[in-house]
């Protein structure tokens, strides 16, 4: 459990994360979305004690991280895939780690195992990419068993089958009673892994749904349906309250699921191809959510300089 | 594997306080696992050894006929040289940690920074106390095996205070003979001489101060002579 509780922290200037108030419950994957720039860090450093907040509390089972004494049996983090020495093995990366929490050469080995990096232990951190990377400081954040687990963008630099792993990772640690709270800027990506989401935009919250109301709020969505005999299936479906949209085999269908409309043409002999329900309104809805709250805005390329020269 | 072995370890969460022990273990493990280390202590050794070697060896060819006084300045000086590798390695223990980034990694797992701090000069301290008191004694024989191979000389012989020392008399008692020259040690080698005197007349404690006085009665004769 992570309470983050009226949190300001500024640098100088700048805001970083501005009256920030949200919980994060045990069981659940829950992903933490903004934009570049956004706080999601900053807030996770200061849940880490790694940062200090200059108002408002963070509290990881009640208790602020820097009063944990051997914190990796409560709380498993990686924020950063690359702090690790690297001229350091990958098994002394661990057990320097696991050593100063009390932890056995034993756990070492199994978290090894269990990231897959048993044949990388022995190499220099130096000459992994930055996916073994993310492994070994995941693998790092397992060492304690710990009750939660904080990832920062996790899935960068990762290829598709680690992603599918870290998933199924996340999903089981959260199906174990554990709180997994996993930050982001994808909203593709978080809406596959995360049951709950806490969406902030320049250190402000903008959300804190779970991601099916997230999803339902987020506006039509629609079926896309191919079928050699469109025609006869267009009226059926219109006949049961559906929008259909399109023209020749593809029929776009609102107000209808993937299911519904599968039976309906089961039940009249018609044969479908494809049947593709269409979320792309999902990440409209983060970019209509963040769109204000964007940091660093892409201006329109300029090419002047180069035709003048 | 899957993550529920996590679940399955045996091992729960103990719920003990943080140990010097843990820390020190840990920033141990991070001093020996880089390579800079090694490179640093061989550095040291080649100069401290190599160095009062080579004063030695040069010192023979002159030294026949007169006592051999100027080498163990010399000696000492080069075994201090390495100084500056072993403040190398402290520095980039501490530095390496910052520039890496390693250090958000450390203080995730220790929020306790002095702790961390204090264990990491202690690593660094050991390993550099226990390698120069090394270098210093290979030193010391090394240069005292070439010395006397040449024209007789050992360095004991160099010691006023103890003419009548062969030097046959062995390396060891010349390292002790060496320690002479500081006057605390001198008396609180008679003090214990005195002690072991007093020790065999009373005959009340017999363990201790009479195998005092059994394994020591050579090397304390030659000492208070």
């Amino acid at each position: 459990m992570i309470e983050v509780t009226n949190l300001h922290k500024r640098y100088g200037s700048v805001t970083a994360v501005d009256g920030l108030s949200f919980t994060v419950r045990p069981g659940h994957v829950t992903g933490f979305l903004g934009p570049n720039g956004a706080g999601k860090t900053t807030t996770m450093r200061v849940i880490l004690g790694l940062d200090t907040p200059t108002s408002g509390t963070a509290l990881v089972d009640g208790r602020p991280y820097q009063e944990m004494i051997r914190p990796l049996h409560q709380v498993g983090s990686l924020l950063d895939a690359n702090a690790a020495h690297p001229g350091r093995s990958a098994w002394c990366h661990l057990l320097s780690i696991a050593q100063s929490n009390g932890i056995g050469r034993h756990r070492v080995s199994e978290v090894l195992e269990l990231t897959g990096m048993v044949d990388a232990a022995p190499r220099r951190v130096k000459g992994f990419s930055l996916g073994m990377r993310q492994r070994l400081g995941i693998a790092a954040a397992l060492l304690g068993n710990p009750t939660t687990v904080i990832f920062d963008e996790p899935t960068n630099g990762l290829d598709p089958e680690g992603i599918h792993w870290i998933r199924e990772l996340f999903k089981t640690l959260a199906a174990e009673g554990r709180t997994v709270f996993v930050s982001s800027h994808l909203m593709s990506e978080m809406a596959l892994t995360a049951d709950h989401l806490v969406i902030i935009g320049r250190g402000r919250l903008l959300a804190d749904t779970t991601t099916e109301r997230f999803v339902a709020s987020s506006g039509h969505h629609d079926v896309l349906v191919c079928s050699p005999k469109a025609t006869d299936l267009a009226p059926l479906l219109v006949g049961r309250g559906a929008t259909v949209n399109g023209e020749g085999d593809a029929l776009i269908v609102a107000g209808m699921d993937a299911a519904g409309i599968a039976d309906l043409a089961s039940e009249h002999g018609i044969a479908i191809h494809e049947l593709v329900p269409r979320n792309a309104s999902l990440e409209q809805a983060y970019l209509d959510l963040t769109g204000e709250s964007v940091e660093y805005h892409t201006g329109v390329p300029s090419m002047r300089g180069a035709v003048d020269r | 594997m899957t993550a529920l072995d996590i679940a399955a370890d045996p091992q729960s969460a103990p719920r003990l306080p943080v140990r010097a022990r843990d820390v020190l273990g840990s920033e141990w493990t991070k001093v020996r696992s880089v390579r800079s280390t090694y490179w640093i202590l061989i550095i040291a050794a080649v100069t401290a050894i190599g160095g009062s070697t080579i004063i030695a060896a040069a010192s023979t060819g002159r030294a026949g006929h007169s006592p051999f006084e100027p080498l163990e300045p010399v000696f000492i000086a080069w075994v201090e040289y390495p100084v500056l590798a072993v403040g190398i390695l402290g520095v980039l223990a501490f530095t390496a940690e910052y520039s890496t980034g390693q250090i958000r990694t450390t203080f995730a797992a220790v929020p306790q920074r002095r702790a961390v701090l204090a264990a990491k000069a202690g690593a660094v301290g050991l390993l550099t106390l226990c390698f120069s008191e090394l270098l210093a004694f290979i030193s010391f024989f090394l240069s005292q095996a070439i010395v006397s191979n040449h024209g007789g000389l050992s360095l004991a012989r160099c010691f006023p205070g103890c003419p009548e020392r062969r030097h046959d008399d062995g390396l060891p008692a010349a390292e002790l003979g060496r320690l002479r020259h500081h006057k605390q040690v001198e008396r609180d080698i008679r003090r214990l001489q005195h002690r072991d005197r007093w020790c065999h007349a009373g005959e009340h404690q017999p363990n201790g101060c009479s195998n005092l006085h059994s394994g020591q009665p050579r090397d304390a004769r030659g000492l208070a002579s």
